[in-house]
């Protein structure tokens, strides 16, 4: 999430970033032996970020930035680490001294060591009780073209496209499922294979196990794929809105973004399975920013958004957890301060 | 016997040695020791009840430091190589506390007669092992420091070494006879020692020995010799190891003693005469060859000898192909049976299962009997398709898997796969079109087999499944399959 920083004479930013959600829940994990732990109420997401920019002339600005994540729900929590660049270039006039165009490129990087989901899942005829994305990531590339119209002094409108593609992967998934002999098997499964294998004594059958030399011999056998249910690609495109408004050392920004997700292999597959995949967000903010003080600036942010955190962090989207993408929209909140440099 | 997946561990007799010192200041982690009769490679490795590996060449094992009983199951007696990694299968257990650097028949009597008069959870200490080696060199009349030296490198311990096996092996048909059979003979050596009645000759008192031996089974238990079956017995070993007591290098012990252990095997192969039967039960279809047409590699029009135009659910090996030498009892062994394609393809359909008994009645080959032992019979299968999908499990049978008439010895694939029903094994190999080898291989129980009027080492044959191998004695045949 981006604050507006004033910095038309500052050549480097350092801020400290802080958000939060309104939604709390009552964190309590499945235990291995059955039952659940005690509640603990937890923000469903928090996240601590550093963002450092320099701009070395009027036009270009560089942009590097580092958070961590932590997301919660009521049996699952995770920290998901998150890295950034991205440049931009202003150019100007175009149409006129009152319009501006900034274009740019971003690189955004999320990974974590494991995801976890600890919650029973249904996927075609199979019920998953436990699921593990190991050293899952994304990354994605994004390009922007936004035109600033100057209406008055202090008042401006942006206009803007964005569009950019996804590509998430992981080191492996692991998990266990139940089949209707009411016995746990579990599994691990990568891009190039993997093995079922029976967690106890089912019946007369002491052990059994299934070895998968690839992605396809696994599908076809179990309607499971890694490479068609967890990993993916996507392109994206939409348009955004924001409208500027300066009064001294105060800053009020107001916008709104669309965008539209296509993801041609998993949405494909979900379809087939039933599924209605989640292809779309919206957001839209209010950010308030004070800087009255020479070298330091401080702000706030209002986020709602719907299929929230489809944006942020990809590679939590895949066809066992699309069912969170859905229904209500999320209120974040954010903090910063930033220290300007000359 | 080297099958992996276990699912059960085989327990050591109630023998545990706890250690006055450790004999070596080493800070090793671990024990190491070798099992010697000649070298015995492949055998399965016990660390105190646990199954820890197999022996390498040279017989060199180890166990973690702390083991204090050491226990070799089977393997291959490769006499003095020591670099082979095969060789004659070696019947038989050995044991010796975990700090001794030789395993032997030497130590197995030792350990034996260690055991001796111990109450039910007594332990026994180094002392009494020490105690019991000397009561051994006594009662055999041969110095002590020759008993226990050096079983490759000192001629008479070698010779003392195969003359306690061939007396061993004269009882122990199967891996699990051969301790009820030292702990007999420990007795006999003990009550010899106690007595004072002097030394008895592994040389020349066979006649003695093997009565005394036989007189510790009850009458009707499975080692227990019928009169004329002894005789024949006790002619055999007296001849053995009046030779092995002639001879004046271990490589040439070695040679004699394997001679020797291939005559007293109670089961021989009869290639020559025997004939196996290929069926589909559902089509009432069969095909019967001569064993060496089912052996035959050679394709004639691109199919085997052995081609069915369907599914085959059974092999039947007839009866006649075992030939009875004496009474065997309950002798449990260790079975494989496997299919697998030879056409540049994965399929493979295999069976492993160490809970086979053979009982079989001397000089009648109706009288064949193999049996799951059906208390708690575990039987592990592995499939391979074509994709290389490998599917393995381990299955607890209701004791009916494996099933003879007396006429016949069938492998009933339909039985099997009513053990593995709903895991999917049967498709992948039999209900395509294919050139197949079939491998039947039985081990732990001595077989040797006679072309003609020769009697030799039986023919080996590995079967080895993804984790699961089994080496030994049996068959191997080709069918082609043409739906």
């Amino acid at each position: 999430m981006a604050f507006p920083v004033a910095q038309a004479s500052t050549a480097y930013t350092f801020t400290l970033q802080h958000e939060t959600v309104n939604d709390k829940v009552n964190y309590s994990p499945n235990l291995p032996e059955g039952g659940f732990a005690p509640a603990e109420q937890r923000p469903r997401f928090q996240s601590n970020g550093v963002v450092f920019s320099y701009r070395p002339d009027s036009a270009v600005r560089y942009r590097f930035s580092a958070a961590q994540q932590e997301m919660t729900s009521l049996r699952d929590s995770f920290v998901i680490e998150n890295v950034s660049a991205g440049v931009s270039r202003q150019i100007q006039p175009v149409f006129g001294r009152r319009h501006s165009v900034d274009i740019g490129v971003d690189l955004r990087i999320n990974s974590a060591d494991e995801i976890y989901k600890n919650s029973y899942t249904a996927h075609a005829d199979l019920l998953l009780t436990e699921i593990r994305l190991i050293q899952p990531r994304d990354l994605r590339l994004s390009i922007h073209s936004d035109l600033t119209i100057a209406l008055r002094e202090r008042l401006s409108l942006t206009l803007g496209v964005q569009t950019g593609l996804t590509q998430t992967d992981q080191k492996e998934v692991t998990g266990v499922v139940r089949l209707n002999n009411d016995c746990n098997y579990a599994f691990n499964a990568s891009t190039s294979g993997g093995t079922i294998r029976q967690v106890e004594r089912c019946g007369r059958v002491i052990s059994y196990q299934k070895q998968y030399p690839s992605d396809r011999t696994l599908n076809d056998d179990i309607g499971f794929s890694v490479a068609e249910d967890i990993t993916y690609r996507d392109y994206f495109f939409g348009p955004r809105l924001s409208l500027h408004w300066r009064l001294g050392y105060w800053q009020l920004n107001t916008g709104y973004q669309f965008r539209k997700y296509v993801r041609p292999a998993l949405d494909d597959r979900m379809r087939s399975l039933g599924i209605s995949p989640v292809n779309h967000s919206q957001d839209a903010f209010v950010a308030l920013s004070y800087n009255g003080f020479r070298k330091w600036q401080s702000g706030v942010r209002i986020n709602y958004q719907k299929a929230a955190f489809l944006n942020d962090i990809p590679f939590l989207y895949n066809a066992f957890t699309h069912e969170r993408f859905r229904g209500n929209g999320v209120v974040r909140y954010g903090f910063s301060v930033t220290r300007l440099f000359d | 016997m080297i099958y992996q997946f276990p699912t059960k561990l085989f327990t050591a007799a109630a023998v545990v040695l706890s250690l006055a010192a450790c004999s070596s200041s080493s800070k090793s982690p671990s024990l190491s020791s070798q099992a010697v009769d000649g070298f015995i490679v492949g055998a399965d490795v016990y660390c105190d009840g646990v199954l820890s590996g197999v022996t390498q060449t040279a017989g060199r094992f180890s166990c973690p430091r702390g083991t204090v009983l050491s226990r070799i199951v089977g393997g291959f007696d490769v006499g003095f190589d020591t670099t082979a990694t095969t060789g004659t299968p070696f019947t038989g257990v050995l044991t010796a506390p975990a700090t001794e650097p030789f395993v032997t028949p030497m130590t197995t009597l030792s350990v034996a007669i260690a055991s001796e008069d111990l109450a039910d959870g007594e332990t026994l200490d180094l002392t009494r092992f020490r105690q019991a080696r000397t009561t051994l060199a006594t009662s055999l009349g041969i110095a002590e420091d020759t008993l226990f030296g050096d079983p490759s490198g000192n001629l008479e311990t070698v010779k003392a070494n195969a003359q306690i096996n061939q007396v061993l092996a004269a009882f122990a048909q199967s891996n699990d006879a051969y301790e009820e059979a030292a702990t007999a003979f420990a007795g006999v050596l003990k009550e010899r020692a106690d007595s004072n009645a002097g030394p008895i000759s592994l040389t020349s008192e066979v006649e003695v020995l093997l009565p005394a031996i036989n007189a510790k089974f009850a009458p009707g238990s499975r080692l227990f010799k019928p009169i004329a079956e002894l005789n024949t017995t006790v002619a055999k070993v007296n001849e053995a190891n009046r030779a092995i007591s002639e001879l004046s290098s271990r490589d040439l012990v070695a040679e004699v003693s394997k001679e020797a252990l291939i005559k007293l095997a109670p089961v021989t192969i009869a290639r020559s005469r025997a004939s196996v039967t290929l069926s589909n039960d559902a089509l009432r279809a069969s095909e019967t060859l001569t064993l060496t047409e089912f052996e035959s590699d050679t394709q004639v029009g691109g199919m085997y000898n052995a081609t069915f135009y369907s599914g085959v659910t059974s092999f039947e090996y007839d009866s006649d192909v075992f030939e009875i030498n004496e009474n065997v009892v309950n002798a449990g062994v260790s079975m494989a049976f496997e299919i697998k394609s030879v056409n540049n393809d994965q399929r493979s359909l295999s069976f492993f299962s160490d809970d086979v008994v053979v009982s079989a009645t001397k000089d009648r080959s109706d009288s064949l009997v193999v049996t799951m032992n059906s208390d708690d019979a575990v039987f592990s299968a592995r499939a391979t398709d074509t994709a290389g999908t490998a599917t393995l499990a381990t299955v607890e049978t209701d004791g009916e898997t494996l099933k003879t008439d007396g006429s016949t010895f069938t492998i009933d694939l339909v039985k099997i796969n009513e053990q593995l029903e709903d895991l999917g094994f049967m498709d992948s190999v039999l209900s395509s079109n294919g050139d197949y080898q079939v491998t039947l291989v039985i081990t732990g129980l001595r077989i040797n087999e006679r072309m003609g009027a020769d009697t030799m080492q039986a023919e080996q044959y590995m079967i080895e499944s993804g984790e699961m191998s089994l080496k030994g004695v049996g068959f191997r045949g080709y069918m082609s399959i043409r739906l």
